[in-house]
């Protein structure tokens, strides 16, 4: 498996891979950095309506929307240039000729897609740490509070990168892929809104925050966990069904 | 010598209700170059694909080192190098890093890749963006993969697509050197003349069916010379030859014979002329493989 990791590793060589993984965290942060400096009075009076405890609360607050709407895009356009990168080359003949497993071989590309977010996220956390300090928050950094949203989000959009990834590798014209991603992303905002509908898994990324409004105002979001723990299993069922039916293709 | 290294019965693939691939029954020995000869669309390439796993047949079974492909397709494909189609190549990475890719997933030892770049002779653009190569090129680098594991059997398809006199040359030489390390090939063309200078075995396919599976001798013997007859009057010229027990073919104004040893060439003119027929043509004719290929398949001109 080692082996394989590292030619699809090489095979991401000069890929837009890595623009896509800074890209989601880049512009959020860049966001909040606008927000926190040039709005700062408006910031502090409705963190101050909210009832944050602090300024790290109402940061955690404020970017839970955006991040969970550009989540599930950057798991849209990284897992479409990974599993691009076979479909431009011609490559599925070669690849699955070779004697490895197919399953392997979509786990392989899965992984990476895995690392990927899992940079993007780790980028994103580093980032508001940076940002807080910039800007001078008082109190602890609240690092339990900041991983929950950066690594919780890696759960909660797993079903979303297990189904993108599958649609990516089966479906050579990334165009489809990428519409179904965007319009789930903003499915995920409407369902969220409604209290019935914001228990569909699909609405799960834009409320995957370890802090949410409550009628006390900003406190720790008591959903949290069910979120986790339901995409987790869901997303593990979801790459195993892709994998099984990758497996069983036919290659043109 | 004559060990079956890959052996398919009734192999089948419809797609919908076409049927590319009808019933193929290939036969290949250890050391044998096969040529798989076919017009364009005549299913080699469905049939190759069969062959490596990559789709599945609707019917009949593939075994190759003597095991099913069906049980033991990874076990099979270790042995296997393979050139399918349009050649594959990652147009983000160098020759040399297409190369290494490949040598990753099948773990094979580093010094294989210059190995293979130096076979090729790649190795003066290893280090370009394949993006950059030449259709030549790329397929040269497709060859160059498939060889990366010093495979048992090679399955070649279209190798010499895209490339340059000069290039198919050195392809072929190439190919023909394999045997001799025990390797054997399956290597698929559309152009009779280019299997006829490699293949020592021939399966010539068309529309699906295997029409000729042979050695390659055995085509060129249907390319014995015949002798033409050109005649005032055909219909009674092959009466008289009949009389004397002569077997000749009437077509069109000309008889068309089987043997042409200049005593029987003139001894037939002196019957014809005696009888009253004005003989104003003799010619002796050689059948190219493309006509012998034609008459096989019945479809003049579609090559
Ligand atoms: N995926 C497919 N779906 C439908 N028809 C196909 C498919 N692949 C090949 N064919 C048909 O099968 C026939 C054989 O094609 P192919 O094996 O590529 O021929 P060749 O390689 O000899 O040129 C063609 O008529 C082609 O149109
Ligand atoms: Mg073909």
């Amino acid at each position: 498996m080692k082996k394989i990791l590292q030619a699809d590793q090489l095979k991401l060589k000069r890929s837009s891979l890595l623009i896509i993984v800074l890209l989601v965290p880049l512009l959020i942060l860049a966001y909040e950095l606008v927000n926190f400096t040039y709005r700062a009075e408006f910031v502090e009076k409705q963190a101050e309506m909210f009832g944050a405890g602090s300024m790290w609360m109402f940061l955690l607050y404020d970017n839970s929307l955006l991040f969970g709407l550009g989540c599930p895009l950057a798991v849209t356009l990284a897992a479409s240039v990974i599993a691009n990168i076979e479909h431009q080359a011609n490559g599925w003949k070669q690849t699955l000729s070779m004697p490895i497993s197919r399953g392997k071989i979509y786990l392989s590309k899965f992984i990476w897609l895995t690392i990927s977010l899992f940079l993007s996220t780790t980028i994103f956390l580093i980032g508001m740490v940076l940002l807080g300090k910039l800007l001078g928050f008082e109190g602890n950094i609240p690092l339990v509070l900041l991983m929950g949203d950066c690594y919780g989000m890696l759960i909660t959009v797993l079903p979303m990168m297990a189904f993108q990834f599958w649609l990516s590798m089966t479906i050579k014209n990334q165009a489809f892929s990428i519409l179904i991603g965007s319009i789930s992303a903003i499915m995920g905002l409407f369902l969220a809104a409604a209290q019935t509908t914001r228990w569909f898994p699909l609405a799960y990324p834009i409320q995957s925050s370890t802090v949410i409004l409550q009628y006390e105002g900003i406190g720790y979001n008591p959903d949290f966990s069910a979120y986790l723990v339901i995409n987790l299993i869901l997303g593990i069922i979801l790459i195993f069904i892709g994998s099984r039916h990758f497996a069983k293709r036919n290659v043109q | 010598m004559n060990e079956q290294i890959l052996m398919t019965n009734d192999l089948t693939k419809k797609y919908m209700k076409h049927t590319s691939v009808d019933g193929i029954n290939l036969r290949i020995e250890r050391g044998q170059i096969y040529g798989f000869l076919g017009p364009n669309g005549a299913g080699k390439t469905t049939t190759i694909r069969m062959l490596l796993g990559l789709i599945k047949p609707t019917q009949g079974t593939i075994k190759i080192f003597g095991q099913s492909l069906k049980k033991n397709r990874l076990q099979i494909l270790q042995r296997i190098g393979s050139l399918v189609e349009s050649p594959t190549y990652y147009g983000n990475l160098t020759g040399r890093e297409n190369l290494e890719a490949v040598r990753r997933l099948r773990d094979l030892p580093e010094k294989r890749v210059n190995e293979v770049l130096e076979i090729v002779r790649l190795t003066k653009v290893a280090n370009r963006l394949t993006k950059e190569y030449s259709l030549g090129m790329k397929q040269r680098l497709g060859i160059a993969v498939a060889m990366l594991s010093n495979p048992d059997l090679l399955i070649l398809d279209e190798p010499t697509n895209g490339l340059d006199p000069s290039g198919i040359q050195e392809i072929r030489e190439l190919i023909k050197e394999l045997p001799k390390a025990g390797m054997s090939v399956l290597v698929s063309s559309h152009m009779l003349s280019e299997i006829d200078q490699m293949a020592t075995q021939v399966g010539i396919i068309n529309n699906g069916k295997m029409i000729f599976q042979d050695s390659i001798e055995r085509l060129r013997q249907k390319r014995k010379p015949l002798l033409k007859v050109g005649v005032s009057d055909g219909m009674k010229a092959n009466e008289i030859l009949k009389e004397r027990k002569l077997k000749a073919n009437l077509q069109g104004d000309f008889l068309w014979l089987s043997q042409t040893e200049p005593a029987f060439v003139s001894e037939i003119n002196s019957i014809l002329v005696h009888a009253g027929v004005s003989v104003y043509r003799l010619e002796e004719v050689t059948k190219t493989l493309e006509d012998i290929f034609l008459e096989l398949t019945g479809t003049e001109g579609s090559l």
